[in-house]
């Protein structure tokens, strides 16, 4: 595959390792408020554009019908690690929670895993995503993001309200945090160690 | 307080219109055959000027001479879509202007990748 002049001239250059995480959830929920607080730059934006299958029932026609819509997104970057072997985490935004949006596998592909910010006030709004990301068998993790004026909630109860499986952590969050919003990628790359399917428990040496 | 938007404001409807149009910049091509992941990175090839490029090649190739970047930086860089920067990239990949470091397979699900995050996170989280 690789000719063995290039491997040799590959292992001599610097190693760049690039992951990413999902911050995903309903509308207005807090995402790009996270990626701000976790990113050392100023979240940059971009765009793509997806194919979108929509349902039958909503056509007149009955037929699946395609189409093409642009979607915006924002993200953000960590960087660990100096120049020789650097090691970038991405923190994308998913924009905001529509059914197509969810058929973007190409930004969940590869993913560590994905946090899925709730709001207690509309805990409904979050099922779709939730949904996608239990279909993906993507490593998430629920973070409330507790908005001035909400009632505060035991994650219990937030846990009961959504339904989930009693190894999807739940964690409290104030995404204006940097303390708090980095707290949460903890969590999330925590949970994602965990849900390895042969993760060695002994944080010493990789395995082989 | 009310929820700001009644529709999603993440989807834009009619992207504005640029000179030139994107489709004129990738000379007419949606995508690659290429699997290039919104965080791949990009470093500068070997081959740097094997043909003049673009002024939008130009800025990938300028902005990844400081420091390795992503294929969602790309897109950002040249303010075009993520499928018309993987179009450029895959053409500068081919002409070996740009290259990809060697990385893991899959670094989002090695354990040694995990704990290298997670201890910068940590890290991250005691600085004040
Ligand atoms: N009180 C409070 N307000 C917050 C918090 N997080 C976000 N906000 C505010 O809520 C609003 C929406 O936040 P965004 O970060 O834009 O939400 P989003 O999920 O990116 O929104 P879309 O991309 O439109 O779906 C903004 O006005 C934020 O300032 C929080 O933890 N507490
Ligand atoms: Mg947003």
């Amino acid at each position: 595959m690789i000719k063995e002049g290039r491997t040799v001239q590959q292992a001599a250059r610097p190693t760049s390792t690039a992951v990413k995480i999902l911050v995903a959830g309903a509308l207005a929920v807090g995402k790009t408020t996270l990626v701000a607080s976790v990113s050392e730059i100023r979240p940059l934006t971009t765009e793509e554009k997806l194919t979108v299958a929509s349902a039958a029932t909503d056509d007149l026609t009955g037929v699946e019908s395609k189409a093409t819509t642009t979607v915006a997104f924002d993200f953000g970057r960590i960087t660990f690690g100096g120049p020789d072997d650097l090691l970038t985490l991405y923190v994308f935004g998913t924009p905001g929670q529509e059914r197509f949006t969810y058929l973007w596998d190409g930004l969940a592909a590869g993913a560590i895993g994905a946090v899925v910010l709730a709001d207690t006030r509309r805990l409904e709004d979050s099922f779709a995503c939730l949904d996608y990301f239990e279909a993906r068998r993507l490593p998430f993790i629920v973070a409330v993001n507790e908005f001035d004026g909400a009632d505060r909630y035991h994650v219990d109860e937030v846990r009961d309200a959504l339904e989930l499986k009693p190894r999807v952590p739940v964690v409290l969050c104030d995404a204006r945090s940097r303390t708090s919003a980095t707290a949460t990628l903890s969590a999330l790359v925590r949970h994602a160690l965990h849900s390895l399917p042969h993760a060695a428990p002994s944080p010493l040496g990789a395995p082989a | 307080m009310a929820v700001p938007t009644s529709r999603n404001p993440a989807a834009v409807a009619e992207p504005i219109p640029r000179e030139p149009r994107t489709y004129a910049i990738t000379r007419g091509r949606v995508q690659t055959t290429r699997d290039l992941r919104l965080e791949a990175q990009l470093v500068p090839g070997r081959h740097t000027a094997r043909r003049p490029v673009s002024a939008e090649e130009a800025q990938i190739l300028a902005a990844c001479s400081i420091r390795s970047i992503s294929v969602a930086e790309a897109a950002h860089t040249i303010g075009r879509p993520v499928w018309a920067a993987r179009v450029l990239v895959s053409d500068l990949l081919d002409t070996g202007a740009l290259a990809m470091p060697a990385a893991a397979p899959a670094p989002g699900r090695d354990p040694a990748v995990l704990r290298r995050v997670l201890a910068g996170l940590d890290a991250l989280d005691r600085q004040p």
